[in-house]
């Protein structure tokens, strides 16, 4: 009876079966379009991993009914005991691995983290009945021991401080946009038509124009621009930075004020500003004041014409202005414009901002938006264990974190202000089989392969 | 469209035009891939030449030497890509592809370094070509800013290059197989014709209604004429799903093409007696046998470094992610393969059939899983 047993659990057509149905089974478990889908109709499903569990069974009893002493033995072995301890280390990582989540804000500190699993005091609500003291009313509370996620927590052992979170962008590309408007004035067709990877102090040239451009400064999340809007003045020899919000006044030296009066996103469109739109016509009014007397001044920093027009008369031919139109500080470029008679500094927002030329041509900066666009997210985290022992790292995406038989890796962040980081926490003793069966089958596949070319010879008919 | 909408998609705007000028240098290696097609369609004709006329010898060795180039040019033009945009060259759809065409066209000097290979020449020739011009319906644009996850290099450049190593000695195992097939004449002579046919044709329809703008557009507009006409026809707008009409008629039109080429395929071959010259050939099972051992082993280590990469990039060695079940279930066809083979009752042309099925599912892994299904693979 038991030889029966042995002989159908060892033989190569349940072997054919079972790897037949497991075909079938994984296949099907791909048309499904949420992993989480998939994982509940097949991959953690009860007969799935009994299917896996005869799997298993069956290649251990066959690896065991043919081994024979030869030359194939080495190979033989190393293949078929790899790819059993691969299934060992996957039950086992199934049985025993703990996974979970933990959120983490910039300099504050977490010895927890938050498993996958439902919280067993409030049973996933987040919330509980209490009782307040002093007035005796009952109400909801946020649950003490979930603290409110709903989600089962455990102590890692040891205390994780985010020292720093840091989100690195891909550097904007400088780009000749090239707009044509139909015969009705509406625009039709617009493409990049030039576009320059550059770095910083860079000078380029442009091909459809007869432009040069020098890049002054790249912003980006580690280097932000110093304002938004800001208004560049050149006295004396000296040039300074100044903030544009209206009202504001500035002390210049010399005995010369400068008042910032109104300031328009879109001079065409100011009764009915529209944010989403990128600005066409930016500008800025300003009064200089000083002992030579009073001047007010517009500030068109798309229209150099127009600001020549509405400045003809200065009393202050000493002191240049430049208003420099941006909205975002943590991406752009600060560019030096020179050609078509004019030599202009243009601040540039990725899809914010165009810099307008003659010819439907512009200059604009762009990037790949969103999540596209990020090169790197780094938490720096220092970890303290209670035997003393630490450990400070940073870890990214591809660089845990292993410490104390925990892994921790970066997972997500805080996309609008970067001040959060959302790290993986795991612990899986499933690995150690995994990897090494990765080992013995690797081994076994390359003497297989190339150290025993007798097994290829054509089998025996 | 407006200005800021042209300014917000800018991620979109490709990449194809250059920001420099090259040097001299620069340019050979830039317009290596041009070299590589001109080089496999001179070495398919040669070899046809050769499958035809008497005087064979020469005219196959200039074949083989331009197959060679072909090859070499494919793997110089990849380094360019390198060089220039400071990535492996193995991160969009456009370089995998032309990788796995270099693969082959190796692939199949090497094979000839040990078998004689004197009729296999020209399927080669024709695939590597197919695949190359396949190859230029896809974006060929660089990706520079690669998503976190994938800036690993060596997980990256060992981990892609061993897969597709693997997927070229499965496709070489594919060849060889049907053609057993159809050196065995009868049936499987014109069900091998019309899976050659659906090799070409499949892929070219899938990237050319997903990717190409014109035929895309034009097919959609068609089959929404029919859909129209079917909902009109039917009465009841509830019943009928466009997608699943869609995808009907994709499917279709790629088994009424491919059914139509399979037929040229068999009058060609009644004339020339390929089939016939071919059930001559005495390695056929052997390469295949050969090529699927290589290709496991490829794949099988592919899967390893794809699984200890996750572990590092994503935390777990294994998720149920498509990409990683296809490989999966692929490396599990051939499994079945190399065990049937010990059994009795499993003669060669049953195991051909395996083969070629093993190839469906590889193909699914490479180009399925990224247009059709969506997981953590899906950047490519």
């Amino acid at each position: 009876m038991f030889k029966r047993i042995y002989n159908f659990a060892s033989s190569i057509t349940l072997f054919a079966v079972l790897l037949g149905a497991l075909i079938l089974a994984c296949a099907f478990g791909t048309i499904h379009e949420e992993q989480r889908e998939a994982n509940e109709a097949v991959y953690h499903t009860w007969w799935f991993v009994t299917l896996l569990v005869l799997f298993t069974v069956n290649l251990a009893a066959c690896t065991f009914k043919r081994l024979r002493v030869s030359k194939k033995l080495p190979g033989f072995l190393a293949v078929h005991a790899g790819v059993l301890l691969v299934c060992v280390g996957g039950f086992i990582s199934a049985a025993a691995s703990v996974s979970g989540r933990v959120q983490v804000f910039e300099g504050k500190t977490v010895n927890s983290f938050s498993l996958d699993e439902p919280c067993e005091f409030c049973a996933g609500t987040g919330f509980t009945l209490a009782v307040n003291e002093a007035t005796g009313e009952r109400g909801e509370a946020r649950c003490p021991e979930c603290g409110g996620d709903g989600r089962k927590k455990l102590s890692l052992g040891f205390e994780l401080t985010l020292e720093d979170f840091q989100i690195e962008h891909y550097p904007p590309r400088l780009g000749v946009l090239k707009f044509e408007t139909n015969r009705e004035g509406m625009p039709n067709k617009m493409e990049i038509v030039e576009f320059w990877r550059v770095d910083r102090g860079e000078t380029v040239e442009s091909k459809s124009l007869p432009i040069n451009m020098e890049v002054i400064e790249i912003y980006s999340g580690n280097n932000p621009a110093k304002y938004r809007n800001a208004l560049e003045v050149t006295l004396s020899g000296a040039t300074r930075t100044l903030e544009t919000r209206p009202g504001m006044k500035h002390d210049l030296p010399g005995g010369v004020v400068l008042k910032i009066l109104e300031r328009f996103r879109d001079l065409k469109r100011r009764d009915a500003p529209q944010a989403h739109l990128p600005a066409s016509n930016p500008a800025l009014r300003i009064k200089i004041e000083s002992p030579a007397g009073e001047e007010e001044r517009w500030l068109f920093p798309y229209r150099p014409d127009l600001e020549s027009m509405h400045n003809r008369k200065t009393i202050h031919p000493g002191i240049k202005t430049e208003y420099m139109f941006n909205e975002e500080i943590d991406r752009g470029m600060l560019v030096k414009i020179s050609g078509e008679g004019s030599t202009r500094k243009a601040l540039l927002t990725p899809g914010r901002s165009h810099y307008p030329l003659s010819g439907g041509y512009s200059v604009v900066c762009y990037d790949q938006g969103g999540r596209a666009g990020i090169k790197a997210f780094k938490s720096h985290v220092s970890a303290v264990a209670p035997d003393g022992e630490t450990s400070d790292v940073v870890i990214r995406v591809n660089h845990p974190l292993v410490f104390k038989g925990w892994k921790v890796y970066q997972s997500g962040y805080d996309s609008r202000f970067g001040a959060w980081s959302l790290l993986q926490v795991r612990r899986d003793p499933g690995v150690t089989f995994v990897y090494f069966g990765y080992a013995l089958l690797f081994m076994g596949l390359v003497y297989v392969s190339f150290f025993y070319p007798s097994l290829v010879k054509r089998r025996k008919e | 469209m407006s200005l800021h909408t042209t300014l917000l998609q800018a991620p979109e705007i490709s990449e194809k035009l250059a920001g420099r000028d090259y040097t001299l240098l620069e340019l050979f290696f830039k317009s290596c891939f041009e070299v590589a097609i001109v080089a496999s369609l001179f070495a398919m004709i040669l070899f046809m030449v050769a499958l035809l006329s008497e005087k064979r010898n020469w005219t196959r060795r200039t074949a083989q030497v331009l197959l060679g180039v072909s090859g070499f040019a494919v793997m110089a033009y990849l380094g360019w890509r390198w060089y220039e945009f400071h990535v492996p060259p193995l991160i969009s759809t456009f370089e995998v592809t032309i990788f796995f065409a270099g693969c082959l066209a190796l692939l199949y000097l090497t094979l000839e370094y040990f078998y004689d290979m004197e009729m296999l020449g020209f399927p080669f020739a024709l695939a590597v070509l197919g695949v190359l011009l396949g190859s230029t319906l896809l974006e060929r644009a660089a990706k520079p800013d690669i998503m976190p996850a994938l800036q690993n290099n060596f997980w990256l450049t060992i981990h892609v290059s061993i897969c597709f190593v693997g997927y070229a000695a499965f496709a070489v195992a594919y060849v060889t197989s049907l053609l057993y097939l159809a050196s065995r004449g009868g049936v499987s002579r014109s069900v091998s014709a019309f899976f050659v046919a659906l090799t070409f044709i499949a892929p070219l329809f899938v990237i050319g209604f997903s990717l190409w703008d014109g035929l895309g557009g034009r097919f959609k507009a068609l089959s929404d004429k029919i859909v129209d006409f079917l909902v009109f026809a039917g009465g009841d707008r509830g019943g009928i799903n466009p997608a699943a009409i869609r995808d009907v008629l994709v499917l279709s039109s790629i088994l009424l093409t491919t059914y139509v080429v399979s037929l040229f395929l068999l009058i060609f071959d009644d004339n020339l007696g390929v089939s016939e010259r071919l059930s001559r050939v005495r390695s056929l099972n052997r390469i295949s046998y050969k090529s699927v051992l290589a290709g496991f082993v490829f794949l099988g280590i592919g899967i390893i470094t794809g699984s200890i990469w996750a572990e590092i990039a994503w935390g777990a060695y294994w998720s149920w992610d498509p990409k990683e079940v296809w490989a999966l279930i692929a490396w599990m066809v051939y499994l079945a393969y190399l065990h049937l083979r010990l059994k009795r009752g499993w003669n060669d042309a049953r195991l051909s059939w395996i083969i070629v099925g093993g190839f469906a599912a590889v193909m699914f892994t490479f180009f399925g899983v990224n247009f059709l299904l969506s997981g953590l693979h899906s950047y490519m």
